[in-house]
């Protein structure tokens, strides 16, 4: 059970990829790629956390108290925060290339542009 | 028998399974060349390497083979990690018992955030104003005067389809919301929270404007030149802060302000001043992002 958590971030990750690659609409591989994304969410906090640790929230707990790891969070923060813009500006690059070329399909955008 | 090719011959088995019941063709495609690798396998392992070289040579094996073999490495690299709740990160560790006392910030995840890895954050805070300004050039760049006038036409005739219950509670919504948005970036360095999460809940008040049928009253409430400046002036001021500390002769992002009283809501040194800059920055860039498509949505109704 040791490793559950890791192999759940392995699992997003697996399928995200096969969702991005097989993906026939541009909306649909923005949103695979989140899902992509949310592995590593899964495996940053999975490292980080210790059994029996509070939150790293000192406002009303004990200064002494075991807290799970700060560095992980503020790092998948980080990821969550890239995460956004990236979907943001992918989904623009989505608009765009539906005004364009008239399609959201990936392979078909590949075969106009030959 | 072997148990290796006894798995084999399952794994064939199922795939197959796999291949006849997956409907949409194209990702039957990519089922089906597993299916080949699968029995690749198959062959080897009966020690026909003849027939598993002409199997795995027919239809394309570079995809599905680079993907197992990507989750055959994840997987093994996930077996190195410490086990679940063991964590040992000397890093963390140190910081459960310093960071109390050296930054005076009761949510630990802020000073790692913006302090001891200040230098993610600031290029983060790029990263957020790049994609922000891409949106806007990309989603902006084939507009002209006539259409942005169709727009706004569609726009003052969406706001009456919007029915009155939904307009008054997106009204009676915005006020809550550009408070809790602003406490939750002010209390960033005490409980959970920050410029990031304010900012966008901030964002989300003008949103709001925009849900309550408002589009006009949304372009008001959120100009385009005071977006933009918003999104500017708050990176720049993460910048400015992180620059602050050379002034006075110590590193950059080194902490010069007075860490005051733990707890106190102007406290932790330059950590509040942190927040209200990606604060500003986060409010000003997802509200123009999400209102250069909402300029987008409109655009398209109109057209169709």
């Amino acid at each position: 059970m040791n490793l559950f958590p890791f192999l759940v971030a392995v699992w997003l990750a697996a399928v995200g990829l096969y969702g991005v690659v097989t993906s026939r609409h541009f909306v649909h591989l923005v949103i695979s790629l989140s899902v992509m994304q949310a592995s590593t969410y899964v495996l940053l906090l999975a490292v980080g956390y210790r059994t029996g640790a509070k939150a790293p929230v000192f406002a009303d707990i004990p200064a002494r108290s075991r807290i799970v790891d700060p560095v992980v969070q503020a790092l998948t923060l980080t990821d969550v925060v890239v995460e956004a813009t990236v979907s943001a500006l992918l989904l623009a690059l989505a608009v765009q290339a539906h005004k364009r070329f008239g399609t959201v399909d990936p392979d078909e955008l590949g075969a106009l542009r030959g | 028998m072997t148990a290796l090719q006894a798995l084999a011959l399952v794994l064939v088995a199922i795939g197959g399974g796999a291949v006849v019941f997956t409907r949409d063709p194209s990702r039957q495609a990519v089922v089906a060349s597993l299916f080949g690798v699968l029995l690749a396998v198959l062959f080897f392992l009966f020690q026909a390497p003849d027939v598993a070289l002409s199997q795995s040579t027919v239809g394309t094996v570079a995809l599905p083979l680079m993907i197992l073999l990507a989750l055959a490495g994840l997987v093994w690299a996930v077996t190195e990690l410490p086990a679940f709740g063991h964590y040992s990160g000397v890093y963390g560790l140190t910081l459960e018992h310093v960071a109390l006392g050296q930054r005076r910030a009761t949510d630990i995840v802020s000073p790692v955030t913006f302090d001891y890895r200040g230098v993610d954050t600031l290029g983060e805070e790029f990263i957020l104003f790049a994609a922000a300004v891409g949106c806007a050039i990309l989603l902006r760049s084939q507009r002209d005067e006539e259409v942005t006038e169709a727009a706004s036409e569609r726009a003052a005739a969406r706001a009456e389809e919007v029915r009155r219950p939904v307009r008054a509670l997106a009204a009676v919504l915005v006020a809550p919301a550009v408070v809790l948005g602003a406490y939750i970036v002010a209390h960033g360095h005490l409980t959970p929270g920050g410029g990031f999460q304010g900012g966008v809940i901030l964002a989300s008040a003008t949103v709001l404007v925009y849900a309550g049928g408002q589009a006009v009253a949304f372009r008001r409430v959120s100009p385009e030149p005071v977006l933009e400046l918003a999104d500017g002036v708050g990176a720049a001021g993460f910048a400015l802060v992180a620059i602050g500390g050379l002034m006075f002769g110590l590193a950059a992002l080194h902490n010069f302000l007075p860490l005051g009283t733990q707890s106190q809501l102007l406290s932790a040194g330059m950590l509040p001043l942190l927040n209200l800059s990606v604060g500003i920055e986060v409010a000003g860039a997802v509200t123009l992002i999400i209102s250069e498509f909402v300029d987008q949505t409109l655009l398209r109704s109109r057209r169709r």
